[in-house]
């Protein structure tokens, strides 16, 4: 569980060292070109990583939902198959329920992850974009 | 087979449980006919018209193998419809009350399709959440273990309806039968001399009643009650015939402790007679075993609180103080009484004992009681009676006590040979338990009645024992006999003293009669059967029954 987590956030991390580290050479008065340049590789990183989380969730929810419909079309071929009740393929529906509900448990936990991650994202987005304003604007002072 | 089945399983298990009473009913019908038909031929004389000598000609060769015949294809029926039923319990129950095979495989299909798809899934997932992949993995394995668990099932269920051999025994018995039912209605009777012509008839449906054809038709028997390893060991009892069997034995119990036992003896079918018989002799060294280990335990058990020999001295102190007198309740149900150490019966009337009277099947009830016994039985006829004397002699109580005892009984004298009593010691039952005639069985339920009035004799009784001590008294006039001590054991370590099993036990008696004519009867019986017997002076006869 811990493995897909820390991967998640690392991604993150990584790329708001990067911003970090632009912020920082950035202080050397650079050009509007270069601060836009910088601006936009950050926000595109930032927007890549926005968009790969949105399909993650995406592919979460697909599975829950395809490990639903599974449950519904075996029960509903044993209900044709066993008409008057199966206690076997009922002990069988019953295994796999469970098993399918520790599933949804599962990817409602790496959900959120996600969905926390995007928020912290969506948070870097701002503040990128409140960055760059600021540099901007400290390049209009100083030419 | 590939076509579509389907199956109300519920309804064939009650359909089959039908057949099986039916065939049951049918298999009894046809053995009180078989039985009746081998009285004819045994009972009836030959020769004294063509007429009449024709009759049981018929009978003997060609009825009597007819029902015969039908009643191996009526057993081998009921065998077939209970391994249906175990085959239907097996192949078809596991997939619930109706078994439709086309249903099943899209079932199994709907299982590896999703099963796939999850595989699928799991692919797709795994850079985004290796946790829900695993389990999405762990969902397709148990939906494919399921497919194969239910592909099984069907290919069982399938094996069942493909299955052509499950009434294969009772189905070789078609083309005898049909040969048997032509045979039959080709019999013709001389309207005007009333013989009846078997001489062109084809007979080659008759089948030899061998030693192994007894065999198998015991067996068949047997089976119809209980389930068998292959040693002929009881493994259960059959669906339907708990009840019977339960009443069964409950008439084996009736014989020991409460009166009415020989009235239902008298009902029991042979089949009911054989399967009892079988039953107890099965059963009965089990509980033997049993008791054993449980009076092992009880002694150890005493030993700790007090000395066997002690426990010995105070039954002879219980014993003296009692002093014969009717112990309420013992004496008058179960005859009886102590004194001086010695545990003996009283002719009582009402007791259990002499209202059940004895024949030989109870033996086989006395290990259930913890007797090892040893036992010689001579019969013969005198005055219009039949009686039966009778001595055992060994240990009792799973070995607590030693004694013997002596009895007369007395039936009516039989008149057919169908009614006679079939000389057979217990020993000889047991070695032959596998290939006993119905003649054999009934004869082993044959109930004798205590001897009263003049045919009971006064009697004395001398246990001989391989040790010191032995036991001697006079039992006075009755019909039985019973005398019985505690093993004495050794003081130091408990052990019982040698000399006193059951091979070192044997009984004597004096016997006197006050009818001559009777008297002289058994003694030339007794001598006979190669017992030492002896009269004196007084007429009383010396019967040593040793081993």
């Amino acid at each position: 569980m811990t493995v897909g987590k820390n991967r998640a956030f690392s991604q993150t991390r990584s790329m708001c060292a990067d911003n970090d580290r632009w912020d920082h050479d950035r202080r050397g008065a650079c050009s509007v070109d270069e601060l836009r340049h910088a601006h936009e590789r950050v926000m595109m990183r930032l927007e890549d990583r926005e968009g790969e989380l949105r399909r993650g969730m995406r592919e979460l929810d697909g599975a829950c939902e395809f490990v639903h419909a599974a449950m519904s079309g075996v029960a509903a071929s044993d209900e044709l198959a066993f008409p008057q009740g199966n206690k076997l393929a009922q002990e069988m529906r019953d295994t796999l329920q469970e098993t399918a509900g520790s599933l949804v448990a599962e990817a409602r936990e790496a959900r959120e992850r996600m969905e926390h991650e995007l928020r912290s994202v969506r948070q870097h987005m701002d503040e990128e974009d409140k960055r760059y304003a600021r540099a901007l604007l400290d390049a209009d002072e100083e030419g | 087979m590939t076509g579509t089945m389907k199956a109300h399983v519920l309804r064939l298990q009650i359909d089959l449980a039908n057949d099986v009473h039916a065939a049951n009913g049918a298999s009894d019908e046809a053995g009180v006919q078989e039985s009746a038909l081998d009285d004819i031929v045994m009972d009836s004389a030959s020769g004294e018209s063509l007429a009449y000598a024709s009759m049981r000609d018929y009978i003997s060769r060609v009825r009597h193998p007819a029902i015969s015949l039908q009643r191996d294809f009526l057993l081998a029926y009921v065998g077939d419809l209970y391994s249906d039923q175990g085959q239907v319990a097996e192949k078809l129950s596991p997939l619930g009350p109706v078994v439709d095979t086309d249903g099943v495989t899209q079932s199994i299909g709907e299982r590896q399709l999703w099963a796939d798809g999850c595989y699928d899934r799991a692919r797709d997932i795994r850079a985004w959440s290796p946790v829900v992949s695993d389990a999405l993995c762990l969902v397709g394995d148990m939906l494919r273990g399921q497919a194969d668990g239910l592909q099984r099932r069907l290919d069982a269920a399938m094996e069942y309806f493909s299955d052509k051999g499950i009434y294969a025994d009772s189905i070789s018995y078609v083309d005898a039968l049909r040969c048997q039912q032509e045979a039959l209605s080709s019999v013709r009777r001389n309207p005007i001399t009333g013989v009846i012509d078997i001489a062109g008839l084809d007979l080659s449906w008759v089948v030899r009643h061998d030693e192994e054809w007894q065999r198998r038709r015991n067996r068949a028997t047997l089976e119809r009650y209980f389930t068998l390893d292959a040693n002929g060991d009881i493994t259960g009892v059959r669906p339907g015939m708990q009840g019977r069997v339960d009443e069964l034995l409950d008439i084996a119990w009736k014989s020991l402790t409460e009166g009415g036992a020989s009235e239902e003896i008298a009902r029991l079918t042979p089949d009911e007679r054989y399967a009892l018989l079988y039953a107890l002799i099965k059963v009965s060294p089990q509980i033997d075993e049993l008791e054993h280990a449980a009076l092992q335990a009880s002694l150890q058990e005493l030993a700790g609180m007090t000395s066997l020999s002690d426990l010995e001295s105070r039954i002879v102190d219980i014993s003296n103080a009692i002093g014969g007198a009717d112990i309420p309740l013992v004496t008058s149900w179960l005859s009886f009484t102590t004194d001086g150490g010695i545990f003996y019966s009283k002719d009582v009337d009402g007791s259990v004992q002499k209202r059940n009277g004895f024949g030989d099947w109870i033996e086989f009830a006395g290990p259930a009681l913890g007797m090892d016994l040893d036992t010689h039985i001579t019969t013969f006829v005198y005055d219009g009676k039949e009686y039966r004397i009778q001595s055992w002699d060994g240990t009792y109580g799973a070995g607590l006590f030693y004694g013997g005892e002596i009895a007369v009984y007395t039936r009516d004298a039989p008149t057919l040979p169908s009614e006679q009593h079939m000389d057979m010691s217990p020993q000889d039952i047991i070695d032959n338990l596998e290939t006993l005639t119905p003649q054999q069985t009934r004869s082993i339920f044959i109930t004798y009645e205590p001897a009263t009035g003049s045919d009971a004799p006064d009697m004395h009784i001398h246990v001989n024992t391989g040790g010191k001590r032995s036991i001697r008294r006079s039992a006075g006039k009755g019909y039985w006999t019973f005398d019985s001590k505690f093993v004495p054991r050794n003081p130091t370590n408990g052990y019982p003293k040698p000399g006193y099993t059951q091979e070192d036990i044997s009984v004597t008696g004096t016997v006197s009669f006050e009818d001559e004519g009777l008297r002289d009867a058994a003694r030339a019986a007794l001598e006979r059967d190669g017992v030492d017997v002896r009269e004196q002076g007084d007429g009383s006869l010396v019967i040593g029954w040793d081993k």
